[in-house]
């Protein structure tokens, strides 16, 4: 599918595909001492390397979210010079680090989890970047006060449907399951865009094929947004911890899948890069 | 070079159980490789050998233990009550007619305890409110055996079809099938890459899946062989009751199946009609240990099952004209249990272990099969879970009844040995187990190797052949 651009120009997303068996491919995690995971990756031409705990507290950026990053890479309409820059569920820092590289002015580090807004910070210094350009704000997204709205809203939610059985309470489970359907957040996001966005301000989402992206598209085209899909990204579901709980886990997808709420065959499913503008705005001030 | 097939799940196994679960599975909403011939000869599938009688009662054996036949008689009664049913949605959506002949006629005879088979085999039927009359062997068409009949009962609630009708609508189903993909060649190995379980086939395809289920039957342990997953998996030990039968141009009328009880060793001797007016007459049942799809029916088998069909039931066996010879290898347990759902390892299902009753289950395997899929955790305690405890019986627990059916597997039915000498051959027989069993020679280690690797009644042949064999 391809969506009219603002200037009239039909623009197809990238499509590529990682191969499947095989997680982490674009951002490989090699071992550091003290068990820490480490990832160097190239984005506009900077190179940054990102580090986490791998106590579990904070994820390792998935290829889910790295793809995002190739979707920028691929396609320069959205700009970051100068940007006030929000990175909604930042975790490791994978975006706060890239979008400050890429001369973003300012970021605001939100996550429900304290753990992964210090460990982007973090993430900031170690990369040589200036810290006083990062605001914390370790809380939630339905409840986060709204002092300025932002130019650059960038986001790669969680998606799996919850499952008790899944047992564990901690950073990874925060980052990567959204309530019962997978998309409370993307609830949240879709119900205060209006709030976070500014003027000719630009949200990217990766957006998980399991969360119902139609879905997603009709509420912003009701909300008055426009949904440009940048790339599409076919891969393997990144089930990590989840790997023992697959069972369980895929039991709901395919209940969401007979609903036409989730689309994957297997153990592959599809993460789409969308650029959300206002429909009255042009994107990323192109033009 | 053939590409990767993503799939929901890869079912290998071409057979009825695989092609009952692929369709469950499709049904419910998920994608579905199918690996396993498509085309060809079917040779060593069981399914196409079978007779497929839908045998809920008449399966019943005396001395099997009341828990056992409790367990088995309802789900093979699941299996049954739902059946028809089962039959209309495949039916519907092949457009092709499947019939169920009603009703399955159980003849005794002096071979072994018939009467006391006939008398277990009505006593679970009316025990569970269905109807199992006694009847004299007149009143049985299509009965004319060489060696007299005592007693007949007519199970009414029992039924005949032809698996191969079945199995051609539910290939043509999935064939169609916009969420089935068949791989038309044999598997030859599974292992993990990622969480993704793949399969190899034999045309150089292999598929990709987050679940897989083995439907290989006797084949499954070849699929699956050792290493990391197999030890995950950890399925019961498999092993076959290789089966050869016959279809003919019969000159007589049967208008619904005739058999014998379960015998010894065997399945005794039974007439099944077919629609387009063939009949089928099975089966031998020989121990494999280690199957091989490939050695055709061998002449001693067939003529046994000549022999037997015409002693037992009906002469004009004999003037029967020879339409087809078939070979097949009944999946079994040690424990003579299906295996159907999840296994040790979370993703993958297994549905074999049917032994006689695969036709009749493989609805009900299905479901079970899609249940541990689509609701993880359900009929996790079920007894016919992969996962269930199966001890393997001691040799010497097994002397009485052993000795007893040797005997009348070496008279054949029909056969007599003089007066008073069948009791001391059994007990010669015995004896002779039991030396074996516990002694130091180099036979008593054969026959001791052999039975701990399959211990289960139908090993006794074996172990009188091999026993015999050694100097």
């Amino acid at each position: 599918m391809s969506i009219t651009h603002v200037d009239g120009a039909a623009s197809a997303p990238t499509r590529f595909t990682l191969s499947a068996g095989r997680g982490n491919v674009l951002l490989p995690a090699s071992t550091a001492p003290q068990g820490r995971l480490v990832g160097e990756y190239l984005f506009r031409g900077h190179r940054m390397r990102l580090e986490t705990s791998g106590d579990g507290s904070v994820l390792f950026p998935t290829d889910v979210g790295v793809s995002l990053l190739a979707a920028l890479n691929h396609d320069a309409v959205v700009r970051m010079a100068g940007k006030r820059v929000l990175d909604i569920g930042c975790g490791s820092g994978l975006y706060t680090v890239a979008v400050l590289l890429a001369g973003a002015a300012t970021v605001s580090a939100l996550d429900v989890n304290p753990a992964c807004v210090a460990a982007a910070i973090e993430n900031v210094a170690r990369n040589g970047l200036d810290v006083d350009r990062v605001q914390s704000l370790p809380v939630d997204l339905a409840t986060v006060t709204i002092d300025e709205p932002w130019d650059l809203l960038v986001c790669n939610p969680p998606h799996f449907p919850h499952d008790p059985v899944y047992a564990g309470d901690d950073g990874v489970q925060a980052a990567l399951v959204g309530g019962m359907d997978g998309r409370a957040l993307y609830n949240v996001l879709l119900a205060r865009l209006d709030e976070l966005l500014a003027p000719d301000g630009v949200l990217v989402l990766a957006h998980s094929s399991l969360t119902d992206i139609a879905r997603t598209q009709a509420a912003l085209t009701a909300a008055g947004y426009r949904s440009r899909t940048v790339q599409i990204c076919e891969l393997d579901i990144p089930l990590r911890r989840f790997a023992e709980h697959r069972d369980v886990l895929l039991a709901h997808l395919y209940e969401l899948r007979n609903q036409n709420r989730a689309r994957f065959t297997g153990l592959r499913f599809e993460v789409h890069t969308l650029a959300i503008t206002r429909a009255s705005d042009q994107e990323g001030g192109v033009g | 070079m053939v590409d990767t097939i993503y799939a929901d799940v890869t079912v290998v196994g071409s057979g009825l159980l695989g092609l009952s679960t692929a369709f469950e599975l499709v049904g419910r909403g998920l994608t579905v490789a199918v690996v396993g011939p498509r085309t060809g000869a079917y040779t060593g599938q069981a399914s196409r050998a079978a007779g497929a009688m839908l045998t809920v009662f008449s399966e019943v054996e005396s001395s099997h233990p009341a828990e056992r036949v409790a367990v088995e008689v309802a789900e093979r009664l699941a299996a049954r009550d739902g059946y028809q049913a089962w039959l209309e949605q495949i039916s519907a959506a092949s457009g092709r007619r499947l019939d169920l002949i009603g009703g399955v006629w159980v003849v005794a005879n002096g071979y072994g305890d018939d009467a006391v088979e006939l008398k277990a085999i009505a006593a679970a039927a009316e025990t569970r409110g269905h109807h199992a009359d006694f009847a004299s062997p007149r009143e049985v068409p299509g009965l004319a055996p060489q060696i007299r009949a005592h007693e007949a009962l007519w199970l009414p609630y029992e039924a005949s079809l032809d698996p191969g009708a079945v199995m051609d609508a539910l290939a043509a189903v999935l064939h169609a099938h916009p969420r089935c993909t068949w791989v038309d060649a044999t598997a030859t190995g599974v292992h993990e890459q990622g969480e993704h379980l793949v399969v190899d086939a034999a045309d150089g395809g292999s598929t990709m899946s987050a679940h897989l289920v083995l439907a290989a039957g006797a084949g499954i342990p070849a699929v699956l062989a050792e290493g990391e997953l197999a030890e995950r998996v950890d399925a019961p030990p498999l092993r076959s009751g290789r089966g050869v039968s016959l279809v003919v141009r019969a000159p007589f009328i049967v208008p619904a199946a005739v058999r014998t009880p379960n015998r010894g060793f065997a399945c005794g001797s039974h007439l099944v009609p077919r629609p387009d007016g063939a009949t089928y007459l099975g089966a031998t049942n020989r121990l494999s240990t280690e199957p091989d799809y490939t050695t055709r029916p061998s002449l001693d088998e067939i003529a046994t099952l000549i022999h037997d069909g015409a002693a037992e039931l009906n002469v004009g066996l004999r003037e029967a004209a020879l339409l087809e010879v078939r070979v097949g290898h009944r999946p079994v347990t040690i424990d003579h249990l299906p295996v159907f759902g999840r296994s040790g390892h979370p993703m993958v299902h297994l549905a074999t272990g049917t032994y006689r009753c695969g036709v009749l289950l493989a609805p009900r395997a299905a479901s079970l099969v899609a249940d541990g899929i689509t609701n993880p955790g359900s009929h996790a305690d079920h007894p016919y879970s992969p996962r269930r405890h199966i001890t393997a019986p001691a040799l010497e627990d097994f002397l009485d009844t052993a000795a007893r059916g040797l005997v009348e597997m070496i008279c054949q039915p029909g056969g007599q040995l003089p007066a008073g000498s069948e009791e001391k051959l059994a007990s010669f027989l015995r004896a002779g187990l039991l030396e074996m069993s516990v002694g130091s020679t180099t036979r008593a280690a054969v026959v001791r190797r052999l039975w701990n690797g399959t211990p289960m009644a139908e090993c006794l042949p074996l172990l009188m052949d091999a026993a015999g064999r050694l100097r």
